[in-house]
């Protein structure tokens, strides 16, 4: 059962049934051959700091993804001054008022657009030692490392986008709502609606957030309910209640298949979800009323009591302060309570950010973004984590026997996620980092268990496994991390993906810039067709003359020096240049591959990344990529490669495919 | 910044730590890491700089380098096991400590914090870029002291300057303490461009500095209050020219909104009134042999005031400091030997052998080796500074009112504080005096105004005592407490402004052009494509591609920093002069210099135009014609003219 003090104290909180006892930071690794200086600080720092480098190597490196360039470019607006307004197509102005700092601070680049990212992950990395008497010394240790070295989690560190950022500040909200619910402090709710404010002006996806633990509040509550001890209970000390473990799994899990099965049911959400309110509310409902019939002080109940024990002041100081929090970030520090004024954010800034929000998201619920298939995660997510997944697996185990606070908190939030996230309309890669986490936390908690059976006649293959699943882990984390993290056979790498001649470029069109300011006094002139404008809209920030255009079949071609264009304008554009020289290009690429093909399509995948052709006859399954042609005036081009004479251009480095999806450029390149 | 950077600032801070051990005195964590940052700074460059000359400037002699320092640091670690460890958890015990707690490091985590902020900022906004895709300086120290030590790392990064030459006088040895700068050439191989270097490695420095300032303090007074105000006015020193300037002329013309765009320098009015400048926009960003020279200073005497009383190991370590000084910072390496022979006076014990002898050993001939072809030329004995040689008259009205205007009260206040110490302590630093008598009896160099540099070491060696007088009235009562904010903001106010003017960035008429496109065209080609041991014709102004971008070697960099250096630019002035206006004897400068290369840029065209020249001069009619161009875009042409070496 889970106890509060009667009233918020800042002492030590008291050992709780079914919880490790409280571990402290200087104990050493339970075993009698650990060396003194293993201590679970130590490894708890050693880790959390090999966490934060290997976010920060090489960061700058991957060319940026579409998203990631519109991130860094509404940061710098905001440092330039030119910011509209939250906007919910593209999320939450916090970030960016956080990234515009940095580039203040120190600098504009693709790293520093990143860092927020890669701090917020390695803040992540440290975040489950708050948990150690719940996870165990072992279990901490693991759970850090783990989440240290997942490839997902690693991945999405390194990408400039909200996911990183919002997946700290749902950590940290799920942290205090545990701690809320354990031992409450006064400062717990407003450090809690702080949290909420904060995710929402970081992406719209809190209302996830709220939805799964608002669920979880009201099972949890249920519990308690049925627990709780009456009047007669109370007196002589005996309990004839129902059994607390069964209490506890069945409605952990009948929670979370009424939740799948309401996503899932096919009826409009909001009629689903509403059917499941109300199950959980009469549920609910009937478990007051059997507390009352058998004499519990609602007061005594832990939930009730939690909330109870905060004093009103607090709790209306909590309210005010988010209110202003929320009044703050949504009108850009009070400069700008007009708002966008965009056809997403029509109203003015707070109405924006109340409703606007709100009704984005909503809206994109019925559509159809990134990957269509429901299954996408359940594919995805073992594809790189299995190894982690099958830890979690035992962890999950642990929880369902042991069903402590912290066990169902994690299982919950996991399963619900998952299933959150597969049901809802947007389906992206950097999404299955928010279902994970809470996974390969509960897979230290695994690691845990393994380690308390380490006597058992399954040591040695056990530790096997584990031996080489870890080594797979971090072997593909290193290969999608920093070797093949700008690759579309990674599956992690979503559409929006530049290739690495974007970045080149980028370099080449300011030493253009250069040569024709030398050369005839004046700047270049470039023209980027809309269809492939990001992320050079961020590259491109600091060029001296406008470099956006919409082109298409029907229009004149541009005067400009150099001309980009998508293939299906080549035709068009291309025809009516005379004086230029043509340049094959290559602006995004992606890969989408049916996921119900043989194992054998699996294991080359796994084993060095080979994609494979859905098809005999149709190549679409292959990765894919935008091509156009770039146009440079001749008499330019010769003037850049009379300057480069003599020296070795760093040429774009394409990956080699191999197999059924050999890419034609490469093969004739190694032929 | 690359993680192959991080990891080698990481080394650099262990081998100095490790050093550290293998002094007697016991020293803190910080004061380990904070000295080290220094002390591993030049043991790495050191190192590096045997390693670069033997086998070039790469990667791989960076790393052997480092890790070879590491290998010397490791007698460090080993020569007191466990004393780090115990110094680790003691640390760890004062962390868990109330900030109030005089043992608590908290405050100097706070200051470190500070100058983090600043540091990080001032020098993230040292170069910008410009639209026609050329690079902008965001300081007056970047566009102007910066422009010689882009060359002189570069001639390391890029040029292969070795055995050392003065990269902007052909044919000259390096009479300067270049070591800071070869210090910064060692990052290119690890991935930054050579301003990215300039920038990186005065940032490890600089955030190091205020806390390395506060902890030795600390060892002399033993005062937290003090040291942190000895930290605040030496670094915002900077004269009291703001209280006028300032309170009454823009601050009343146009209000507060004049923080977010200051009209001026407060301590630096172009030498005209203010001949000392504030120490951080002054000496610690723009001379940047002073990153390390200040703070040697300091972590040197501290640590020689704490082995007053123990064995000679202490003294040996600061005499190899101190021997090596003069590659860093030639003045700290003054400045120790003086304080070290009046110490040594004081005590007379025979530790200071082993002070002295290593000091004298390196130090006098590396001197020797640096000392100017021009000799005593331009020294001369002269009363009063500059009163004189600017403005100011040599009357005693404008000596008293020179002096409260560069240093407001910090003078007397200085011997107020000295006064109220101990005797020890005052005995000892009583010689810091004798760094403004230097500077007042006589003219050292050859420009008058380099005498501000023994002033400011007074201002950093006096800081101590002037924290320790305000720190003592603050303690006392309230009309002392007013008293003593009223002198700090006196003394502060205006370096304040300055660095405030700094950090802020958007000072007119800052960010201003520094290489045009054009340029960086030029010098990337001459980068990449000439031999690094060439030498160029180039023009002597302030900032040149052919310096900055590619480090080659030229005939003449700027005139006023080669008078500085003592070297003989107006005869290279001319000789420029004879080579671009193709005169008589043009050929023999090209001899005589082992000239490569002529570059005919728009600098060198409107530089060397002689004042009678037709209008339609152009050298470019004679150089087409006699040497092979190898060059020519925009502007620039560059002409092959070893065919006229002999």
């Amino acid at each position: 059962m889970t106890s509060v003090p009667a009233a918020p104290t800042d002492a030590p909180p008291e050992p709780i049934p079914g919880q490790l006892p409280l571990i402290a930071m200087d104990d050493r690794a339970p075993s009698a051959r650990t060396p003194r200086w293993l201590t679970l600080r130590n490894a708890v720092i050693a880790l959390v700091v090999l966490g934060l480098a290997a976010r920060l190597a090489s960061l700058g490196a991957r060319p940026l993804h579409h998203d990631e360039s519109l991130d860094a470019w509404f940061s710098w607006r905001v440092l330039e001054g030119t910011y509209d307004g939250y906007d919910p197509v593209y999320h939450g102005p916090l970030r960016f008022y956080v990234t515009a700092a940095i580039f203040w601070l120190i600098g504009e680049s693709e790293i520093t657009a990143r860092l927020l990212a890669a701090v917020s992950g390695a803040v992540v990395v440290a975040l489950p030692v708050l948990w150690r008497r719940d996870l165990g010394s072992v279990g901490t240790v693991a759970a850090v490392a783990l989440v240290a070295i997942s490839p997902s989690l690693l991945y999405f560190s390194r990408v400039g986008r909200e996911d990183s950022f919002f997946l700290l500040l749902t950590f940290l909200t799920v942290l205090v709502f545990v701690a809320f619910i354990r031992t409450p402090r006064v400062w717990h709710p407003m450090a809690l609606l702080c949290l909420l404010v904060a995710g929402l002006a970081v992406k719209e996806s809190v209302f996830i957030t709220i939805f799964v633990f608002g669920g979880f509040g009201m099972v949890l509550l249920t519990q308690e309910l049925l627990l709780a001890p009456g009047g007669a209970e109370h007196a002589t000390g005996d309990s004839r209640g129902p059994d607390p473990l069964t209490v506890r799994r069945v409605s952990l899990v009948a929670g979370l298949v009424l939740m799948i099965l309401a996503l899932f049911w096919g009826e409009p959400i909001f009629r689903s979800l509403g059917v499941y309110g109300l199950i959980l509310a009469v549920a609910l409902g009937w478990a007051a009323w059997n507390a009352t019939t058998r004499g519990v002080e609602l007061r005594e109940v832990p939930v009730l009591r939690s909330v109870l024990a905060v004093p009103v002041s607090w709790w209306l100081t909590a309210v005010w302060t988010s209110i202003l929090l929320f009044i703050t970030l949504f009108t850009e520090f009070f400069t700008n309570f007009s708002g966008a004024g965009t056809e997403s954010a029509p109203y003015g800034s707070i109405e924006n950010g109340l409703r606007a929000g709100f009704e984005y998201w909503r809206g994109e619920q019925d559509t159809v973004r990134g990957d269509a298939r429901w299954q996408y995660y359940l594919a995805i997510i073992p594809a790189y984590e299995w190894f982690l997944l099958g830890l979690s697996t035992v962890g999950i185990g642990r929880v369902l026997r042991r069903p402590t606070l912290v066990g169902q908190t994690l299982v919950w939030w996991g399963v619900a996620s998952f299933a959150v996230h597969s049901w809802a309309g947007e389906r992206m890669p950097w999404l299955l980092i928010h279902p994970l986490l809470p996974f390969v936390i509960l897979a230290g908690l695994g690691v845990q268990v393994l380690w308390e059976h380490r006597d058992s006649a399954w040591r040695l293959p056990v530790a096997l496994v584990a031996t080489a699943g870890l080594v797979w882990t971090l072997m593909t984390a290193y290969q999608a991390a920093y070797e093949r993290g700008g690759e579309p056979q990674e599956l992690l790498v979503q559409a929006g993906q530049a290739t690495p001649e974007v970045p080149e470029w980028v370099d080449r069109l300011y030493l253009l810039d250069r040569l024709m300011m030398a050369e005839e006094g004046r700047h270049l002139t470039v023209s980027i067709d809309s269809d492939v404008y990001w992320p050079y809209g961020w590259y491109l920030r600091d060029f001296p003359t406008g470099t956006f255009a919409v082109l298409d079949t029907d229009s004149e071609a541009p005067d400009s020096d150099v001309i980009f264009v998508p293939h299906w304008e080549q035709a068009a554009i291309g025809g009516q240049l005379i004086g230029y020289t043509t340049l094959p290009y290559e602006h995004r690429w992606w890969w989408v591959p049916d996921f119900d093909v043989g194992p054998g399509e699996w294991g080359r995948w796994l084993w060095d990344r080979q994609p494979w052709d859905g098809s005999a006859d149709d190549p679409s399954d292959c990765p894919g990529s935008l091509v156009g042609e770039v146009y440079i005036r001749d008499s330019l081009y010769e003037l850049e490669q009379r300057y480069l004479a003599g020296r070795d251009p760093d040429g774009a480095d394409k990956p080699d495919y191999g197999g059924p999806c050999q890419r034609p450029d490469v093969a004739a390149s190694e032929g | 910044m690359n993680l192959l950077v991080v990891l080698f600032i990481v080394a650099l801070v262990a081998v100095g730590y490790g050093l550290t051990l293998l002094v007697d005195v016991e020293l803190t964590v910080e004061e380990r890491v904070l000295y080290g940052v220094v002390i591993g700074t030049m043991a790495v460059s050191i190192v590096g700089f045997a390693a670069a000359w033997w086998a070039g400037m790469s990667r791989a002699s960076i790393v052997v380098a480092t890790v070879f320092s590491l290998g010397v640091s490791g007698f460090g670690w080993r020569h007191r096991p466990g004393r780090w460890a115990r110094e680790r958890d003691d640390f760890r015990r004062r962390m868990r400590l109330s900030p109030r707690h005089p043992d608590s490091p908290v405050p100097l985590l706070a200051i470190l914090a500070v100058s983090t902020v600043v540091s990080v900022r001032i020098l993230d906004i040292a170069y910008g870029t410009t639209p026609d895709g050329g690079i902008s300086a965001g300081h007056l120290s970047t566009f102007g002291d910066w422009s010689a030590h882009l060359a002189y790392a570069a001639s390391f990064a890029h040029a292969e300057n070795f055995p050392p030459e003065l990269p902007t006088a052909a044919g000259e040895s390096f009479a300067y303490h270049f070591g800071v700068d070869f210090f910064s050439a060692m990052f290119v191989p690890l991935g930054l461009s050579v301003q990215g270097s300039l920038q990186v490695s005065s940032a490890i420095l600089v955030v190091a500095f205020p806390g390395i300032m506060y902890v030795a303090t600390q060892r002399f007074l033993a005062n937290r209050l003090a040291s942190t105000l000895a930290v605040t006015v030496f670094l915002a020193a900077g004269g009291t020219a703001a209280l006028y300037r300032f309170i009454f002329v823009d601050l009343i013309e146009q209000g507060p909104s004049v923080l977010a765009n200051l009209p001026r320098s407060y301590a630096f009015d172009g030498f005209d009134r203010n001949w000392l400048d504030n120490p951080v926009t002054g000496f610690l960003y723009p001379q940047r042999p002073t990153m390390i020279g200040f703070a040697a200073v300091l972590f040197g005497l501290a640590m020689l005031w704490q082995a007053r009383e123990d064995g000679h190991r202490t003294h040996l370590f600061v005499g190899l400091v101190t021997g090596v000084m003069p590659i860093f910072h030639v003045f700290a390496f003054g400045v120790l030997m003086g304080m070290g022979t009046v110490w040594a006076l004081i005590e007379r014990t025979r530790r200071w052998f082993w002070f002295h002898v290593p000091a004298l050993a390196i130090g006098a001939p590396i001197v020797i080796w640096q000392l100017p072809e021009r000799g005593a030329e331009g020294r001369e004995w002269h009363l009063g500074w500059m009163l004189g040689k600017s403005r100011w008259d040599q009357t005693l009205p404008d000596f008293v009112w020179f002096w409260l205007l560069n240093t407001g009260l910090f003078i007397p206040l200085v011997v107020a504080g000295l006064v109220a110490v101990g005797p020890g302590l005052r005995l000892r630093f009583l010689p810091i005096f004798g760094l403004l008598l230097v500077a007042n009896v006589g003219i050292w160099h050859f420009w008058a105004g380099n005498n501000a540099k023994y002033v400011v070491f007074f201002l950093l060696l006096g800081a101590p005592f002037v924290g320790a007088f305000l720190a003592d009235w603050i303690r006392r009562d309230a009309y002392l407490r007013f008293g003593a904010l009223a002198l700090l903001v006196s003394l502060t106010l205006s370096g304040a402004l300055d660095i405030w003017r700094a950090f802020e960035g958007t000072a007119d008429p800052y960010p201003v052009p520094y290489l045009s496109g054009d340029d960086v065209l030029v010098g990337e080609w001459v980068r990449d494509t000439t031999e690094p041991d060439a030498v160029f014709a180039s023009a002597n102004n302030n900032v040149h591609p052919v310096r900055a971008i590619a480090g080659r070697t030229v005939v003449s960099g700027a005139a006023g920093r080669l008078n500085d250096l003592g070297v003989d630019w107006l005869q290279r002035d001319a000789d420029l002069r004879t080579l671009y206006g193709v005169n008589e004897g043009f050929d023999a400068v090209i001899d005589e210099y082992d000239i490569d290369y002529l570059v005919l840029g728009p600098e060198e065209r409107r530089a060397f135009r002689p004042p009678d020249a037709p209008a339609d001069w152009d050298p470019a009619i004679f150089w087409d014609a006699a040497a092979p161009v190898v060059y020519d875009i925009g502007g620039y042409k560059i002409y092959d003219v070893r065919a006229f070496q002999t």
